[in-house]
């Protein structure tokens, strides 16, 4: 196989490379909202007579219309992608390291070890993920903290088990045997000769933890079990469900839900022009 | 051959669990290399050759039997600083050299790996024992292939590359698993005679795994054959080569393809394939497929017992 950089590889796809030049968009909408949004994701618009500005339909001064409580919706959506980001990458992340290491470990080891942690994988898998975290939500308070620590805990099994799968097999090549014959310990060998190849892997169920994080976030946002204090897309999306404006506003509720579909496409594009690098057989399809 | 060997089998076998039982891999052998010794260790895939190499190294732990290591003494139940001092004066040579790198690593990082682990922290030794180790592995020159990744790399500039990896300790033990086997014809000369220099110049003792008895003649002072996990035939490789007594032996040389006139062989084919090791027939494991067995080799397992000076055979046919 010839070694290539990621970036280039997902360059060459031509999805891949739309995925990301969306992808970039949207963090650069994140970074600098404070100069794109003209409002506050909280803030008010009035008009002349300080009368609130309720369910306007976009016009010059609100690009995407307002809220039934007067909120600026193009202003809503822009702090949105901060939210999206921030969840989408420390869910993301948090997961995926969280289940690489399972994974080493318990493919590494093998024996009770592995049978433990992969019990516990299986218990994992067999938790629906909407009821729980709504149950848990119910019994805590609703944040940001609580949503992308329960995203972790419903995404780690799939990598646990993949990169499990992965040092099964790597495990038995002989370059780990060499380094076995040199004197290397479990913790050498795991973190020298098998973690550089689960690397790869690991990156691939990185941005697809991303995209799943901002689906759950939005998914439990729309129920109504989202972080009140911030404004994300599902937040959003659920408001304009409570005030009944569904069909009626569709200036409030095309933007958030646009921008939710276009982000998590774009990010599966990324992954799976990744993928095709990992896994040549894809290409045939 | 008086001397203390370097390595010494005794009664050594591993087994793996199998389905119903256990799958006896090596069954029970005993082995000696001295120092300068090649010992060719020799049987068809499936034989244990490779599982006794690995259990010699202590990369599988032992079933049961023992080994013995020069200036070390018993490995069985070695603690861990043991075993480090015996990791490095025992290495090994894999088959394939496409899987013997991580190919994730440079020539570099992987050649320091076992000198950061045996001389930790002595940055200017460990140099000087990879470049050493990369010439005597006929890397020359040694720094242009520090920095190459392995798919950089020809198969055989990686087996160099693997060999200068396991002789950078300078072991006294060197276990080379089919090193040529996955190596293009040209190349594997060059290969052969860097491991019989190791021996005749380096004094290392040689194990060297095959399954083809034309690279024995050009490397090895001793044949070992091994089927099922027992060692059929053992003595001097010329006497092996040119008249093997165990049926099985007589079979392999005679597969070996000859050019030219060396005389006429006779023609001995077995039928059937090696039997698993998980279900070993009674008596004599070979005679299924023996061309010469009679009544006894399905009721007796025949002993290694010595003919002549050197050499040892185990059939009932020398009783």
């Amino acid at each position: 196989m010839i070694e290539r950089s990621g970036l280039a590889t997902i360059l060459d796809h031509p999805s891949g490379a739309a995925g990301l030049a969306v992808v970039l968009l949207f963090i650069a909408i994140a970074i600098f909202a404070p100069f794109i949004a003209p409002y506050g994701p909280f803030e008010v618009v009035y008009n002349a007579d300080q009368s609130v500005v309720r369910l306007a339909p976009p016009d010059g001064r609100t690009w995407f219309g307002t809220t039934n409580q007067g909120m600026d919706v193009f202003s809503q959506m822009v702090w949105g992608a901060r939210v999206a980001l921030l969840v989408g990458l420390l869910s993301a992340i948090g997961s995926v390291v969280l289940g690489t290491i399972i994974g080493l470990v318990s493919g590494y080891f093998g024996g009770w070890i592995d049978e433990i942690l992969m019990r516990a994988t299986d218990i994992a898998f067999g938790i629906p993920f909407l009821p729980f975290a709504m149950v848990v939500i119910a019994i805590a308070r609703p944040s940001l903290v609580l949503v992308i620590l329960l995203v972790v805990f419903f995404l780690w099994r799939t990598t646990a088990r993949v990169v499990r799968a992965q040092v099964l097999s790597l495990k038995a090549r002989p370059f780990v045997w060499a380094a076995r014959a040199a004197g290397a310990g479990p913790a050498r060998i795991i973190v020298h000769q098998i973690l550089p190849n689960v690397l790869p892997l690991a990156f691939l169920y990185m941005a697809i933890g991303v995209q799943t994080g901002v689906m759950l976030e939005a998914a439990l946002s729309f129920l109504g079990f989202g972080d009140p204090n911030v404004q994300s897309w599902g937040i959003m999306l659920n408001a304009a469900f409570r005030a009944g404006a569904m069909r009626s506003a569709w200036w409030w509720v095309l933007p958030p839900g646009l921008a939710l579909s276009f982000f998590v496409i774009a990010v599966f594009m990324i992954t799976r022009a990744y993928e095709e690098r990992l896994n040549p057989q894809l290409r045939m399809i | 051959m008086s001397a203390e060997p370097v390595i010494e089998a005794r009664a050594l076998r591993k087994s793996f669990p199998a389905r119903g039982g256990a799958l006896k891999a090596v069954d029970g052998i005993d082995l000696a290399i001295q120092a300068g010794e090649v010992l060719g260790l020799v049987g068809e895939s499936g034989s244990g050759k490779t599982t006794a190499g690995m259990t010699l190294l202590q990369l599988h732990e032992p079933t049961s039997g023992e080994i013995l290591f020069q200036g070390i003494g018993s490995l069985k139940g070695a603690n861990r600083r043991t075993l480090v001092a015996f990791r490095r004066q025992a290495q090994i040579v894999f088959q394939n050299p496409y899987e013997a790198l991580n190919p994730r690593e440079t020539v570099e990082q992987a050649l320091r790996e076992p000198l950061i682990i045996h001389f930790p922290g002595d940055k200017d030794a460990q140099r000087e024992k990879m470049l050493r180790a990369m010439e005597r592995a006929g890397l020359i020159p040694a720094e242009t292939y520090l920095s190459r990744y392995p798919h950089q790399l020809s198969g055989g500039q990686l087996q160099r590359v693997a060999i200068a990896r396991a002789i950078a300790l300078e072991p006294r033990f060197l276990v080379a698993d089919e090193p040529v086997s996955m190596l293009d014809v040209s190349i594997r000369a060059g290969i052969l005679n860097l491991i019989r220099r190791f021996a005749s110049e380096l004094k290392m003792a040689v194990l060297y795994i095959s399954h083809d008895l034309s690279t024995m003649r050009h490397v090895c002072s001793t044949i070992a054959v091994m089927y099922l996990g027992r060692i059929v035939e053992e003595g001097p490789a010329e006497q092996i080569l040119d008249a093997p007594l165990h049926p099985y032996a007589q079979a392999l040389v005679a597969a070996v393809p000859m050019m030219g006139g060396r005389g006429k062989r006779p023609r001995v084919q077995l039928a059937g394939a090696i039997p698993n090791a998980a279900e070993l027939p009674p008596g004599c494991r070979f005679h299924p497929r023996c061309p010469k067995a009679f009544a006894r080799c399905r009721e007796a397992e025949p002993q290694l017992r010595s003919i002549g000076e050197t050499r040892r055979v185990a059939c009932h046919l020398y009783d």
